[in-house]
């Protein structure tokens, strides 16, 4: 086998033991505000905002060390909805991302977060929690209403403990990153982002939405962009490079693709205010560092920005070189409104875009409402063979057949399975797969789809239900199309900084749409009605023939029409006097009691009737009987 | 003709006595084995709840017993006086006994020179414990230190009050009632309708305090509305520790208080002050008040915890509204210039010296750490029912040694004050509880929830004991775990589980099913009894 697990152990962990100069480490707290802005060759436009939390004190760097709870009290830039969410359910480390649409990394290349679409939620625990499940499903409650998003529906069927794809991005032991129990991941697939959401994460803010980047983030377009990506990353970091003591980081990404060469006749202009309907107007007083970075590498004269680029930072050397244009805006004079605009020189062209070295692509295949394959393509353009951690996360409803998805020519590995139980706990398929340089490895899963109770279904259940994105990491041999490699810094300008070498990616694929069979939901109550009318149906019958006895009984012909009419009516005076009625069964009772378990009352007097015609009418007309 | 007709009369009978039995047979079937099946698919299940026990223990008295010993006095007519005195009140039963003083406590007394030296020697003398007083009738050689102090009566910082023998009865022992517990709160524990007969300010007063429960969350928050002109240095955790950690410490026994601090940046309250030149700065009138916090009310919740939470806010006013004061209806400026917010929290408005024309922005502000978290102090003590003795003339209540923290008779009184609302509450959670079960035929009682009941029950009435017998500290025990579980059992959710079910849609599923299986069985139950008693007169006439 070419992986060793030592490799996968550093697969996005940033340092994993730090020299501890246990020195007098004094309370810090500083915010830092950044964009990004990068134009793409496919006419779109990237803004990547991030906000940048850190907290540094004694009591902090302790709890980091020694993998103890957080006990914070007095907070000061950090926002205390968060932090007390984080001590009060034992958490190390936080990833949360709330993503609508899908980044097409064919085309894009790596982001510098990659978050699929819908909500995920992972984190890693300090060993002190007792039970486990229990903090996780309290945890996703305060998340929701923190961020006012249905995490709570993430219950123990959609939650897995992965051992390679989610590494701890922050300072952990290799003891601490090698025990996934300690870890938890889910996704929700369907969730929706919108306004709701962004509220919530943009009062986590120190300077809130009143001044600085964060004034940008008007709703409208933000909603209206192809790609809009919202997260919050919570980890114990390095102070500097040395890592001589630790700190809480908190950065609250949003990234947004936008395609303005639509509305701009062609050429792919874009403004500050074009993107964002509004312009900058203040700095953030709180902020240590208000910068916005636009990615030139690929200019080539193409396009002009104005205001010129106060600095431009080149850095790296290869398929590591990036040049930005950096705009300080503290630099920029007070009270006057700042907006950054890029001319092209001319109308956009598509064109081919090369792909990526490693890109997913990750469909259904099948057909009929009974079996079907989840299938994924590896495509490696590179030269050089990948080793890819293929994970994947299926709910229990699908019933995976193992057997067909190992091709015996492939060189791969499970590294985790986790096998479904129904209703309680879904699907962990994590795979370690060789792609060869220059080739597509196709891999298939095959299912057949259970049926669930009538209870189970959402409410729409024809809409299909959603499988979550699977995730796909890798050690990149170059940073060519990579955002960030490093995880060492705590700003983006840092990250930006691309290391030679190797660069770890971690990607995720499309979502899907499964089609479950799904019944006619008015069945229940039919059921009900059918069974009932069945069971009336049938008792009636059956008690009818068993309680009563049918007699036959004598007709005489020839009472006429006419005395059939004076015998009815003389029925109905008689029901008026009841008491001569009564008299006449008393003369002669066995008549009456011949049929004595008619259920008709009515019935059985007009038998009692008809037999009383026809003694008088013996007596009278037919005495030879 | 009459014997043929005889044998079919008697196959007859019988084929028909055949088709009764049947159909009785139907109804017993109906009767032993529908029924118990019907029954028991759709019963609600219910553990059993000791519903007579809660009935007896809330009709049972509650006062609070006090053991007052008096030492040193007079004569036997004197504590005699005293007692009578005290009885007056239905919710406190002061159990009075009475001694001579000991020979070192006469020694103490004679060494004395101050009130507060005299105080300190006795108390380290005598050991009061919790939840008792002790009354020291200060013989007439020693009275002239309360004379130097201008009083006759001292109440002591631990559990003591000194008096002369010739104090005013009545001054003495409604000071002593007042010492025992906060008679607001008392009312406030004897339910809403004595609350709502109370007047004015006294309700205002009343309402002001903070519900009774195991736990608060203090939040003190800094509100810095312009931090680009404003850079302010205050060490919160300094200020913490300092002031109120030993306040908090005090309460361990009583309530638990977590403190937490935080800095809001770019948020104000939303008030529109008015400059008032008389007074040189922006005057905020009280009637603005109610409004201010709205603004800031979204970022001050918390997603963790549960517990009732209090707020104290510090608040830098803008620079184009400050210096900040709160104005009086009559117009005048409020001294402490901060206000009280009803069983939320306080205000308080820290005003900045204004930065000289050319100071480089943001200028260094200190914070008064000793005005804010004084205020924070007294606010935190009129939320929380502590007794209060209003000032008299000649007598002197001794604060205590350090002046963020209660004297033992203050605690004492907290305390009781606490048990007095957790047995209201407790009384009406668990009433409450046994009328709704009574009431909502479809709520479900699980067994966890039966056994919170029980426990409850169980605690509350050693609460009730205790509380009479006096044993404080046991009574606060009893009573908070017993609301604790009364409170788990009732906001319990599974009681609702079954609550929403309408019983329209049990017709629904019942009707199309019985109906046309009943019908036909009690029509023929009918005919059966009739045959049943038509059988009766055939014999007669056979005979």
């Amino acid at each position: 086998m070419l992986l060793t697990d030592k490799m996968w152990l550093t697969l996005g962990v940033l340092v994993t033991i730090f020299a501890l100069v246990s020195a007098d480490v004094e309370e810090s707290n500083t915010f830092t505000e950044e964009l990004l802005i990068k134009p793409f060759p496919s006419g779109h436009v990237q803004s990547h905002f991030e906000f940048t939390t850190t907290w540094r004190n004694p009591e902090i760097s302790h709890s980091i060390e020694n993998y103890k709870d957080f006990e914070f009290s007095h907070y000061d830039l950090f926002p205390r909805a968060l932090g007390e969410i984080i001590e009060a359910y034992h958490v190390r480390e936080l990833h949360l991302s709330l993503t609508q649409g899908l980044w097409r990394h064919q085309i894009w290349g790596y982001p510098v977060v990659d978050a699929p679409p819908g909500a995920q939620l992972w984190v890693w625990f300090n060993p002190t929690v007792d039970n486990l499940d229990q903090t996780w499903k309290d945890l996703v409650n305060a998340l929701s209403g923190l961020v006012c998003a249905s995490l709570n529906f993430i219950d123990s069927t959609n939650t897995v403990s992965p051992e390679l794809s989610y590494r701890p991005q922050g300072i952990a032991e290799e003891w601490y990153a090698g025990n996934s129990s300690l870890m938890r991941y889910a996704a929700l697939p369907r969730e929706n982002v919108c306004t709701e959401n962004l509220t919530p994460w943009k009062k986590l803010l120190p300077c809130d939405t009143r001044s600085g980047l964060a004034v940008l983030l008007h709703p409208a377009p933000l909603y209206t962009a192809n790609y809009h990506a919202l997260s919050i990353h919570l980890r114990p970091s390095c102070v500097d490079k040395s890592c001589t003591s630790p700190q809480l980081e908190l950065v609250q990404a949003l990234s947004l693709v936008q395609n303005p060469t639509v509305s701009m006749n062609g050429h792919q202009d874009w403004s500050l205010y074009h993107l964002f309907s509004t312009k900058l107007i203040s700095v953030c007083p709180l902020a240590s560092m208000s910068v916005i970075y636009v990615d030139i590498t690929n200019n080539n004269n193409k396009f002009s920005l104005y205001p010129e680029p106060y600095k431009v930072r080149k850095s790296g050397s290869g398929s590591s070189f990036r040049k930005h244009a950096v705009y300080d805006i503290n630099d920029t004079p007070p009270n006057e409104e700042f907006d950054l605009e890029a001319h092209y020189k001319s109308r956009h062209v598509y064109g081919f875009i090369p792909s990526p070295v490693l890109h997913v692509s990750r469909f259904i295949t099948g057909y009929g409402q009974e079996g079907g394959s989840i299938t994924v393509k590896l495509t490696n353009t590179g030269s050089e063979p990948l080793s890819v951690v293929y994970l994947e996360v299926l709910p229990w409803y699908l019933r995976l057949f193992l057997h067909t998805s190992h091709d015996e020519n492939q060189p791969m590995y499970v590294s985790k399975l986790v096998t479904a139980l129904d209703r309680e706990r879904g699907w962990l398929y994590e795979a370690v797969v060789e792609v060869q340089g220059k080739s597509t490895v196709e891999l298939s899963l095959e299912f057949t789809r259970a049926l669930l109770k009538w209870l189970e279904y959402p409410p729409d259940a024809n809409h299909g239900f959603y499988i979550p994105a699977a995730t796909i990491s890798t050690i990149l041999p170059s940073p060519k199309n990579v955002a960030v490699n490093n995880l060492g810094g705590s700003t983006l300008g840092d990250k930006l900084i691309l290391e030679e070498g190797e660069a770890f990616i971690r990607i995720h694929t499309e979502t899907l749409l499964v089609s479950l069979p799904t019944p006619d939901f008015s069945m229940p109550y039919n059921v009900i009605c059918l069974a009932c009318t069945v069971v009336a149906l049938a008792f009636g019958p059956i008690h009818n023939i068993t309680t009563k006895k049918l007699v036959l009984k004598k007709v005489e012909g020839n009472a006429s029409p006419i005395g059939r009419l004076t015998s009815k009516l003389k029925n109905i005076f008689k029901r008026g006097g009841k008491k001569e009625a009564e008299e006449v069964p008393k003369q002669d009772p066995v008549i009456v009691e011949e049929n004595p378990l008619f259920e008709d009352r009515e019935e059985l007097e007009d038998i009692e009737e008809e037999n009383e015609d026809v003694r008088i009418h013996g007596k009278t007309g037919n005495e030879v009987s | 003709m009459g014997s043929d007709s005889d044998d079919a009369k008697e196959k007859d009978m019988d084929s028909s006595r055949e088709g009764a039995w049947a159909a009785a047979g139907f109804a017993v079937v109906l009767v032993i084995v529908g029924l118990p099946v019907w029954w028991y698919t759709t019963t609600v299940y219910r553990a059993h709840l000791p519903y007579s026990t809660i009935e007896d223990l809330s009709h049972q008295l509650r006062y609070h017993g006090i053991s007052l010993s008096v030492i040193g006095a007079p004569s036997y007519t004197f504590s005699e006086d005293l007692e009578k005195h005290l009885k007056s009140s239905r919710s406190i039963k002061f159990y009075v006994t009475s001694r001579q003083s000991e020979k070192n406590e006469r020694e103490r007394l004679k060494t004395a020179l101050s009130v507060e030296e005299l105080d300190e020697k006795m108390s380290a003398a005598t050991k009061i414990v919790t939840g008792t007083l002790a009354l020291f009738i200060l013989p007439d050689s020693n009275s002239n230190i309360l004379d130097a102090a201008d009083a006759k009566i001292v109440v002591g910082r631990h559990r003591n009050v000194y008096a002369t023998a010739d104090v005013d009865m009545p001054t003495l022992t409604s000071l002593l009632k007042n010492m025992v517990i906060n008679s607001l709160a008392n009312k406030k524990a004897e339910g809403n309708k004595v609350l709502h007969d109370l007047k004015g300010s006294l309700r205002k007063e009343a309402m002001r305090q903070v519900p009774t429960e195991p736990g608060y969350d203090v939040t003190l928050t800094l509100m810095i509305p312009e931090p680009h002109f404003i850079s302010v240095a205050w060490n919160a955790r300094k200020a913490v520790e300092d002031y109120l950690k030993p306040f908090v410490s005090q309460l361990e026994s009583i309530t638990k208080i977590s403190i937490r601090s935080q800095v809001l940046y770019m948020t104000a309250l939303s008030v529109s002050p008015m400059w008032s030149s008389s007074y040189k700065h922006f005057a905020l009138p009280q009637e603005q008040l109610p409004l201010t916090i709205n603004a800031i009310e979204a970022k001050l919740g918390s997603y963790v915890r549960t517990r009732p939470s209090l707020h104290f806010v510090v608040y830098i006013p803008k620079q184009d509204q400050s210096p900040l004061h709160i104005h009086k209806s009559d117009g005048t400026p409020v001294e402490e210039n901060s206000f009280m917010v009803p069983r939320w929290g306080g205000v308080m408005i820290h005003n900045t010296p204004v930065p000289e024309a050319n100071a480089s922005m943001p200028y260094d502000v200190e914070l008064d750490t000793h005005w804010i978290m004084a205020t924070v102090l007294t606010h935190l003590q009129k939320l929380l029912p502590v007794p209060h003795i209003k000032p008299s003339e000649g007598v002197l209540v001794l604060s205590a040694s350090k002046s963020c923290e209660l004297t033992g008779w203050e605690l004492d009184g907290l305390a009781r004050a606490r048990v007095s609302s957790y047995l209201a509450n407790i009384r009406i959670t668990l009433q409450s509880l046994c009328e709704l079960v009574g009431e909502i035929s479809n709520m479900v009682i699980s067994d966890e929830v039966g056994g919170w009941v029980w426990g409850a029950v169980e605690e509350w009435g050693e609460c009730l004991t205790a509380t009479r017998e006096g044993r404080l500290k046991e009574a606060t025990l009893y009573c908070s775990t017993s609301f604790i579980q009364a409170d788990a059992a009732f906001f319990h959710p599974s009681m609702l589980a079954l609550l929403y079910f309408p019983d329209n849609q049990k017709y629904a599923i019942y009707v199309p099913l019985f109906l046309p299986v009943s019908i036909p069985v009690i029509l023929s139950l009918k005919v059966v009894f009739g045959l049943y008693r038509k059988r009766t007169p055939i014999k007669i006439k056979e005979d």
